[in-house]
């Protein structure tokens, strides 16, 4: 029996037989398939449907191919130059349409053009890399007894491991994210912020390419440094800089390489790179989080099968860790809650789809390219929408013409065939506008997103040839309908003066109108509910005082704290000052285990370290106890927030418990008993996007005190710029080789929210054209519909209606429309919204976004109202005899 | 001479149909021309050289019977004219009386130099 394999491959014949001339088909088919069979039995499937895919279009050639015909019509060439031409002067006489129709396209298309250029670089983020499909990093889901935490940063040792016990895994690369260091060289010392440490294959796994320096003994010596390619020029200008001894923080870096800048579409960034084994604290360890850890997978291995053994790599190599530090066996550990889920994250998917804690940086978020692609797809739709609504309403005045056209014998085909080519024609104007358009707002575009799109990436060939295509299509589908309806005119009917307007027409013509304003006003409510949300972010109480606070970053420089903060206490406008080691919102916690006196079962807290008087400066709350300060030696005494209270179980008063700090394999000396000081009460530390967790805070007393890095100023708005330069004075004086750099805590803060703040403005950018192109389109409706009632219009007024009562009608008609959009944009809004506000733990009430309804429905209405009433006063105004004569 | 001429791969496609006799038709042509000239020819090539000189008349061409393996398709035999005979005659002496007038000392191969 013939198997289904049996036949060549089914695509290939068909072509085949489509464009081979008739008289040789059979011959030419029966010898394809003759040789196919006796390949088959010789080679096998895969063989025999090559060749006979080669032959095929080989077969491609003037003997074989049928002749074209492009039309049946000896006259086509010259019926597609008058077409032509007709269709220009059709569009310059009626310049103001011509101006919406093609202004709008134009508008539209930018944008959405803008926005899949946007879109392509960021989905383009670490796809640059050698063996991108393998390569993986290593991330964390944490189970807590009370809540999950998901890490990016994961055990020194992990990748290590998994590169030797696993045989799947090719090999390994981990990247220390860094902390900020002074760098100086010939008396010039600027504070790096991106430095990076890595293993000695960075370069291996990471398509970042090497300018100079040989990559096999970039980190021969321990303290090797690869600069990027704009850090080299900084520190040596044009000079040879591979050789040469950079002093730091660190000791002395000889730089080995360098590298290009780290392409923007990379998921970390480094300025300079260093050996990972300068860093002597990290050690082998399988519980601390601490590093970024990579993994080449060997080729065609699963991940999942790496995420299994991941659970048994816990077991045998973190379990024994875990045990010692917690005092629990490891059962226990995870019966009470516990637990390390590690997985594998395709590299290139980091950008878009990991938000963990500890990123490189913020990362972007998928949900808004689904939002912005909608966005641009609809955006399109509205000016196809217009594009036939224009069209149609015009066909008052083309009615005419088609009946004459049609009385000297036009045939249907015709019309539609110079109907197509006039949108057509609009449709590539408004593409080659939009191109130039792109253009002119590209660089605003990059400077307001934060990105370089590039106009080069933009003119390629395929890019063109696709924009060609879709313009074609997409006039040929606006097209198609206002052709069919112009075309299908009775010529008797029309030239009599009569305007048909079908009940089908009409439904078509208003679904559209709906189905603009809809999007219009899903768009407006979202754009002001997205404006509450940030409104409320910024408005809520944090838990402490953020407005008209200084902050010193890295105030540890500063060799003699006690001095400085009396000279800086002097200035006038400060108003107190106390220092941190982290600041809210801004800072990097580190984690200890707790557990309380008497109980065997510890949990993780985040730890902040406050100096004496930072409680009092940031205006944070005491609800039990007291704040750290100098009449007390504050040693082993700490304070909690609320959640720390119930998450450690404490029943009572908690003024005065003793909670154990469990040090476990790091401090052979045994925990350390804490006395709780006080009760904070909880602040958002963290940004709103995630809830508020268990702290503990040391006193700058305490082990944990050497590093309160950040001084916080209470201080007079009024003097905020010479309070800063004051500083600077001291600064010099006390710190002259370090760098000296303060921000405001509301600003940093407001950073946290950047990427919802950017979406919000571009959001209001697109709600003002997708109004705009609506308004188009019915102002084109207006016309359409207050032209076909001028008669009755006219009779109404002879009969005696007012002017006003006139628009009153008129506009009656349209707010039936309106309604219904609102109706439906609710309910769509209330949604897509909804799924936005899941993003973020503190959040308004979808109740409370009522008022932004109103004013969607408000403002439609009024911009509809505003749009027709140019129409609707016009005809109420006219003079009834000139609408009733006729001629 | 234009309509006479003969190209070297339609001088091929001739003397291969004179070869194989009652049998030349598509397939065997175009295998038969493989295995001697060691050369992969496309059956598209060939058709457009059996085209080329059925319209010249050195061919003609009769529909032959259809069998499964074909897929029922009709196979076309070839049959080489009395013009083409002549014709592949006369390339032949052209080519014969070049040869002969190059002295034979002259068609040794080489090396040397």
């Amino acid at each position: 029996m013939p198997h289904k394999n049996d036949a060549p491959p089914k695509f290939f014949s068909r072509l085949f037989k489509w464009f081979c001339k008739e008289e040789y088909f059979l011959e030419l088919q029966g010898d394809l398939q003759e040789e196919f069979s006796e390949n088959l039995s010789e080679h096998g499937y895969p063989i025999a449907a090559r060749l006979y895919k080669k032959e095929v279009l080989k077969m491609i050639r003037p003997s074989v191919l049928k002749k074209v015909k492009l039309s049946n019509n000896q006259n086509f060439s010259a019926m597609f130059r008058i077409n032509a031409k007709l269709a220009l002067r059709n569009l310059f006489k009626h310049k103001l349409y011509t101006f919406i129709n093609v202004g709008g396209l134009a508008i539209s298309l930018a944008v959405c053009m803008l926005i899949l250029l946007y879109v392509q670089s960021e989905t383009s983020y670490d796809n640059y890399h050698p063996n991108k499909d393998r390569l993986y990093r290593v991330a964390l889901d944490r189970f807590y007894p009370d809540h999950t935490s998901h890490y990016a940063v994961t055990p020194y040792s992990m990748a290590e491991q998994a590169a030797i016990d696993f045989p799947e895994v090719e090999a390994f690369c981990r990247i220390f994210p860094g902390f900020g260091i002074n760098v100086t060289y010939e008396n010039e010392t600027f504070l790096e912020n991106d430095l990076r440490a890595a293993d000695k294959n960075f370069f291996d796994l990471f398509g970042i390419k090497l300018l100079s320096g040989s990559k096999s003994e970039l980190f021969n010596v321990q303290n090797a440094v690869i600069l990027s390619e704009s850090t080299a020029l900084k520190y040596f200008g044009q000079d040879e800089a591979v050789g040469k001894i950079l002093k730091s923080d660190l000791g002395d870096l000889i730089v080995t390489g360098i590298a290009e800048d780290t392409p923007e579409n990379t998921h970390f960034e480094f300025d300079l790179l260093i050996n990972l084994e300068l860093l002597t604290f990290l050690q082998a360890n399988f519980v601390n989080f601490s590093v970024h850890n990579y993994l080449l997978l060997k080729e065609g291995v699963d991940p999942e099968l790496i995420n299994k053994k991941y659970v048994d790599l816990v077991e045998q190599y973190a379990a024994g860790q875990i045990e010692r530090n917690q005092k629990i066996s490891f059962e226990e550990f995870k019966a009470s809650g516990n637990g390390y889920n590690y997985f594998l994250q395709p590299v290139t998917d980091i950008h878009l789809k990991s938000q963990l804690e500890a990123e490189f940086e913020a990362n972007g978020n998928i949900t808004y390219i689904y939002i912005f692609l909608s966005i641009a797809v609809f955006i399109v739709a509205l000016a196809a929408v217009n594009f036939i609504n224009l069209a149609t309403a015009r066909s008052t005045e083309r009615a005419k013409e088609v009946g004459i056209r049609k009385v000297l014998g036009s045939e249907k085909k015709q019309l539609i065939s110079q109907f197509l080519i006039e949108s057509i024609f609009v449709s590539l104007a408004g593409m080659l506008i939009a191109v130039g358009l792109v253009f002119l707002i590209t660089p605003a575009f990059n400077g307001f997103t934060d990105k370089s799109i590039l106009l080069s990436n933009f003119t390629t060939a395929t890019n063109i040839g696709i924009l060609t295509i879709f313009s074609l299509v997409l006039g040929g589908i606006a097209g198609i309908y206002p052709a069919f309806v112009l075309s299908s005119f009775q010529p008797v009917v029309v030239l009599k003066g009569k305007m048909i307007h079908s009940k089908n027409g009409a439904w078509i013509r208003n679904g559209l109108v709906v189905f603009q304003f809809f999007i219009s006003i899903v768009l407006i409510c979202s754009t002001l509910i997205v404006g509450q949300q940030m409104r409320y972010m910024q408005d809520r109480n944090l838990g402490f005082e953020k407005d008209n606070v200084l902050v010193i970053e890295r105030a540890f420089s500063v060799p003699d704290m006690e001095t400085f903060k009396t000279e800086v206490g002097k200035i006038p406008g400060v108003n107190g000052m106390g220092a941190a080691s982290a600041m809210p919102g801004t800072g990097n916690y580190f984690g200890a285990s707790f557990r309380l006196q008497g109980v065997n079962e510890s949990i993780a807290l985040n730890c902040v370290v406050f100096a004496d008087d930072f409680q009092e400066t940031m205006q944070m709350d005491v609800l039990a106890g007291r704040s750290f300060s100098k009449e007390f030696q504050d040693t082993l005494s700490l304070m909690l927030n609320e959640s720390a209270v119930r998450a450690l179980g404490i029943q009572g008063d908690p003024v005065g418990q003793s909670v154990v700090n469990v040090q476990g394999g790091n401090n052979p000396g045994g925990d350390v008993v804490y006395q709780v000081a006080g009760v904070v009460k909880d602040y958002n530390y963290k940004s709103l996007h995630t809830e508020i967790t268990p702290m503990a805070i040391f006193s700058a007393e305490s082990a944990f005190g050497g590093n309160v890095g950040n001084l916080a100023l209470k201080i007079d708005p009024n003097q905020a710029a010479s309070i800063v330069e004051s500083i600077r004075e001291i600064w010099r004086e006390q710190a002259p080789n370090q760098t000296y750099v303060y921000s405001f805590l509301d600003d940093s803060l407001l950073e946290l929210y950047e990427a919802e703040k950017k979406s919000g403005d571009l959001f209001l950018v697109f709600t003002g054209i997708a109004i705009w192109i609506a308004c188009i389109g019915l102002f084109g409706l207006a016309t359409f519909i207050i032209g076909s009632r001028i008669k009755e219009i006219g009779v109404r007024k002879v009969l005696g209606a007012t002017s006003a009562r006139v628009v009153f009608l008129l506009m009656s008609d349209f707010n039936k429309l309106i309604f219904i959009a609102v109706l439906l944009a609710i309910p769509a809004a209330i949604w897509v919204m909804g799924q936005w506000l899941e993003g973020f733990a503190y959040r308004i009430n979808m109740i409370d976004t009522w008022i932004s309804f109103v004013i969607g429905g408000v403002v439609s209405l009024a911009v509809a109202w505003l749009t027709v009433s140019y129409h609707s006063i016009k005809a109420a105004m006219s003079n009834p005899v000139k609408n009733l004569r006729t001629e | 001479m234009k309509g006479t001429h003969l190209g070297e791969f339609q001088e091929l496609a001739l003397l291969t149909i004179l070869v194989l006799g009652d049998d030349a038709y598509g397939v065997s042509i175009k295998r038969e021309i493989n295995k001697n000239i060691k050369r992969s020819i496309s059956r598209g090539a060939l058709h457009t050289a059996l085209t080329r000189l059925e319209e010249k008349g050195f061919l003609k061409s009769r529909q032959g019977e259809a069998n499964e393996e074909r897929g029922g398709r009709p196979k076309r035999y070839y049959e080489v004219t009395n013009k083409g005979k002549q014709t592949l005659h006369e390339t032949r002496e052209m080519r014969d009386n070049l040869w002969n007038k190059i002295p034979s000392i002259r068609l040794e191969l080489n090396y040397a130099s």
